[in-house]
């Protein structure tokens, strides 16, 4: 959620920031960003360093000279992890004196330059002028179309934010400034420059990590008006042209969630029949029972459910949203699970939607084909579970899984999901070094790295790509660099069958040595035992992490039936 | 008070430790004043007093002084001490 700082208020606390630098986690990388436009963008610069600040993030800020962005962009003299570029109309409009043109092929040219290189590109959109408001003038033609032809010229991968959006929101009272475009090339009030700089702070943020990861929602006057054990389906509000609306807009907003990736769940308490029935009968329903990954009706305490579905998804509890309309529920949630997401829901339906869109919780910027494949994986893992009740012992279970580990090296062709991996990751993630694009490439291209991810199939279908192994190696000895496996296949030997892998890539290059070290973090403490029980030796300890060194240990052990696939690089 | 709020943009404007306005102390020579403060000095003025001012009231202001005539010219409130 964007809260409304003012300009003198944000530099304040950009200034604070950069005089208390203990306040960021450390280990973390400053996120830098690289600012610039057709006006001065100068003034972007502490909405951004607040913003990322606000995630214990810091930013180091790259300030491009004035029109100059686009040479910088072309042939930078410095590395960026993202973009933010001010596309004004002032400046095209050269402070409302004339009526100029963008140069497509130059800011396109600049802006694929990046994208290329692995940096995220936002671009703040041509602002409707005061002199177009009239909706007739020339000034008013001609923005519209300068709006409208940027919109269709801009790559896919840019990300846009609309100052017209925001004016909409009511954030600020200030908005039009022309006397700061005399003064220093300020397309609007210094407090519209912040609220952008917070948003695309906001958009950069979300593109990186989502805050939500999965919804569970309630039922009753939730997704439906009324009480479906009491109204029964006759009784029960979901007409769309009447006051079924809202709770619709509701369900068709969830649903565009789940389409992004969002795996849904249900906890209601409800008898079985009684939750199912509108499902299976109302034809203006919008969810149906497959975009849900999980439905739990019944009369238990509904934090028990959340919880029993959140550990069986293997994510935070901190990532997951939970959505009901009775504000007892909503505290119970609150008091059992502090971690739970739980947003304030207005008392009036017709508020919801709305709500729950400006709490900015559901910002996904950027949806990768991995997400969508994740839903999916989410109902073959509960399919998978029930399998698991029949079987006497772990190693026959997993036998039965028919697991298949495939190595593939690391190239541009799942640069995006391993550097996903490499960001999201945080249970089963030995160093914790977050690694862009950029450089996981670079180390793909050096011939002393070994770089691999994994993909796992099953009997029940295939997880993706779940690990990423990266180790340098030097002379006789390699160290591993970064070493992650997706929550979601922990306790399967999956990082046996890696450790195997990377063994067997030493010993054919003739490396005898290996060093590994631990960070332990709040996070991971679930691997803090796997170093030494694949039997490296312990060495020293400091604020870097546990460090372990020695000669290569034995393969290790394990289940016969697991086996892994090497594919070439093409 | 309105002479505090002044010291306290000043200070936190021009990132010094202490700072006392008077009514002669010339906006340009104050410690670490560069064209890209003075904007910010001004934007943090109208803020803090609720006055809006032109392009050439924020260029021409010279000393802080004149910067209270005009806040008070303006429809703020600035009196000193």
């Amino acid at each position: 959620m964007t809260e409304m700082l003012t300009y003198t208020k944000a530099l304040k606390q950009a200034r604070e920031i950069s005089r208390k630098p203990e306040d960021v986690v450390t280990g973390q990388s400053a996120y830098r960003i690289a600012i610039g436009g057709n006006c001065n963008a100068r003034f972007l610069d502490p909405g951004l360093r607040v913003s990322f600040n606000r995630e214990s993030l810091d930013t180091v800020i790259h300030e491009c000279d004035y029109d100059s962005w686009v040479g910088d962009c072309l042939k930078p003299s410095f590395e960026t992890d993202a973009w933010v570029i001010w596309l004004s109309t002032l400046g095209v409009a050269n402070g409302g004196v004339a009526r100029g043109q963008l140069d497509f092929i130059a800011i396109n040219s600049a802006l694929n330059a990046a994208i290329a290189r692995g940096e995220r590109v936002v671009v703040i959109l041509p602002e409707t002028m005061d002199v177009a408001l009239d909706g007739f003038s020339q000034f008013s033609t001609w923005n519209d179309l300068l709006r409208r032809s940027l919109v269709d010229e801009l790559p896919e991968e840019v990300l846009c934010i609309d100052p017209d959006r925001l004016a909409l929101a009511g954030a600020t009272q200030a908005w039009f400034a022309p006397t700061y475009w005399s003064l220093a090339k300020l397309p609007l009030h210094p407090d519209v420059a912040t609220l952008l700089a917070m948003k695309a702070g906001e958009v950069l943020l979300r593109s990186r990590r989502a805050l939500v990861k999965a919804v569970i929602v309630d039922l009753d006057n939730t997704l439906w008006g009324g009480v479906i054990g009491e109204d029964g389906i006759e009784g029960i509000r979901l007409d769309p042209n009447g006051d079924g609306r809202p709770y619709l807009q509701l369900q068709r907003m969830l649903k565009d969630l789940s389409d992004q990736g969002v795996p849904l769940a249900v906890v209601s308490k409800n008898n079985p029949s009684d939750a199912h029935s509108p499902f299976e009968r109302c034809d203006e329903m919008i969810l149906e029972e497959d975009d849900f990954v999980d439905f739990r009706a019944g009369w238990g305490s509904k934090f028990e459910s959340i919880q029993s579905i959140v550990a069986e998804l293997g994510i935070g509890m901190n990532t997951v949203c939970f959505i009901d309309d009775s504000p007892h529920e909503r505290d119970e949630a609150r008091a059992f699970l502090p971690d739970l997401i739980v947003p304030e829901m207005p008392e009036n339906p017709e508020m919801r939607p709305a709500a729950l869109m400006a709490s900015g919780l559901f910002l996904r910027p950027t949806t990768s084909k991995e997400d969508l494949a994740r839903v999916d994986f989410y109902k073959d893992e509960a399919k998978r579970r029930q399998h698991s009740e029949t079987y006497p012992d772990w190693e026959s279970y997993l036998s039965s899984l028919e697991m298949q580990v495939e190595a593939r090296p690391i190239s541009a062709s799942n640069l995006q999901r391993v550097a996903s991996l490499v960001q999201k990751t945080n249970q089963f993630n030995l160093t914790n070094r977050r690694h862009d694009s950029a450089r996981i490439m670079a180390m793909a291209e050096d011939p002393n790295w070994f770089t691999y991810c994994y993909a796992l199939n099953d009997r029940f279908g295939s997880a993706g790509i779940v690990g990423v192994l990266l180790a340098h190696a030097e002379i006789d000895a390699v160290e591993i660099d970064s070493w992650l496996l997706s929550c979601r296949v922990i306790n399967r030997q999956v990082e046996l069958v890696m450790f195997d892998h990377l063994l067997k890539w030493m010993n054919d290059h003739g490396h005898t040595r290996l060093s590994a070290s631990y960070l332990p973090t709040s996070q991971n403490v679930v691997i803090k035992d796997l170093l030494p029980d694949l039997g490296l030796r312990f060495r020293s300890s400091d604020d870097t992490g546990e460090h372990y060194a020695g000669e290569a240990p034995a393969p290790p052990d394990y289940c016969a039936a697991l086996n892994i696939t090497s594919t070439q690089l093409p | 008070m309105s002479e505090n709020v002044l010291n306290e943009i000043c200070r936190e404007t021009f990132e010094v430790d202490s700072f006392t306005a008077k009514p002669q102390t010339k906006v340009r020579e104050v410690e670490n004043w560069n064209s890209f403060a003075h904007i910010q000095f001004m934007i943090a003025i109208e803020e803090a007093f609720g006055v809006e001012f032109s392009t050439e009231e924020v260029q021409e202001v010279e000393t802080l002084g004149e910067l209270g005539e005009l806040i008070n010219a303006r429809g703020g409130s600035f009196e000193w001490n």
